[in-house]
């Protein structure tokens, strides 16, 4: 019987320690979605919440890039650039389409692919990153745009 | 040694740098050669009932109008959608020293010591993510640094690609 109520209260611990996480993720959450993102913790955590699961890449350099090109920054922001699910998917394919070498493929890499239709600008910024090539810049430049969008 | 500087010209280039995908270029105002020496330049004009506000012809014929935002230390230079009257060069000075030594100082002060002194940073103002969104949402931008050997505006990711966005971007209203 001792051994039962042990059971529960260890359940009980553990519930109450999820329902905790889950409400400080959700109070994040909320928080951020008018206010600026200011780092790239923050670009992350939003992904991984929209995608459901850790995404994996250069967080550092995508959120310089989104810095860059939208204004303000917000969680708002990145849920109106599409469904992120989808981006993922979508931008994965279109990099093995185009011959993206496999330890190049990450997430990062597949959700900024999956953006450079509608925003040509990243790859601009790709252009002018400053630095060694990383595996998202070389994973950008390798992508075609359909037409030159600068003069 | 005189440190580089903008002119308006760089501005219109800046700003045609994707074609019409953008509607305005912000820039700090003390970087802006033709407002800090205050000269008559031609081609530049005033608003006589708005010193913040101003036009400029370019040398191919393009007009130009140019807004400051004193307490943010900006200027914002657009495409004249609707032609106006050419205002006299020379009442140039006079009429937006005021204004245009206002907003200089404060983006003196925005840079204060820092990293930026020296950067010719510019950003690229366009449309709202979504077309029929209210003016408060988010907008397309696109920061730059103007390079002064080839007079050429690159991409800016660099480390202050973040304090540029929210220092120059000023919301559409």
């Amino acid at each position: 019987m001792e051994g039962h109520i042990g059971d529960v209260q260890r359940l009980a611990l553990v519930l109450d320690r999820t329902i905790s996480r889950t409400l400080t993720a959700r109070s994040r959450e909320l928080q951020l979605h008018r206010k600026t993102l200011t780092q790239p913790e923050d670009l992350r955590f939003i992904l991984e919440q929209e995608a459901e699961r850790r995404l994996h890449g250069d967080f550092v350099q995508l959120f310089r890039w989104l810095s860059g090109t939208i204004a303000p920054l917000t969680a708002s922001a990145i849920r109106e650039l599409g469904n992120t699910k989808k981006l993922l998917e979508d931008g994965q394919g279109v990099a093995k389409q185009h011959g993206v070498a496999d330890s190049d493929l990450d997430d990062v890499v597949s959700f900024t692919i999956a953006l450079l239709p509608r925003y040509p600008e990243l790859r601009e910024m790709a252009t002018g990153t400053k630095g060694r090539p990383t595996a998202l810049k070389r994973a950008v430049l390798t992508i075609p745009l359909p037409q030159e969008t600068t003069s | 040694m005189t440190r580089p500087m903008l002119t308006f010209n760089d501005l219109a280039q800046g700003l045609n740098k994707f074609r019409d995908r953008y509607q305005a270029i912000d820039v700090f105002a003390d970087d802006v050669s033709e407002l800090v020496q205050a000269n008559p330049t031609p081609g530049l004009s005033f608003d006589p009932e708005n010193p913040s506000l101003g036009m400029f012809r370019s040398p191919d014929g393009q007009a130009y109008t140019f807004r400051l935002f004193p307490e943010r230390g900006v200027l914002r230079f657009s495409k004249l959608k609707k032609e106006a009257p050419p205002q006299s060069g020379s009442a140039v000075a006079g009429a937006l020293a005021g204004a245009a030594a206002r907003t200089i100082l404060a983006a003196k002060n925005k840079k204060g010591e820092g990293a930026a002194v020296g950067l010719l940073l510019g950003l690229l103002v366009g449309a709202a993510l979504e077309s029929d969104a209210p003016a408060s949402r988010p907008q397309r931008i696109f920061t730059m640094r103007f390079d002064p050997t080839s007079r050429k505006w690159l991409a800016y990711d660099g480390g202050l690609v973040v304090w540029a966005a929210n220092e120059l971007f000023v919301p559409s209203t």
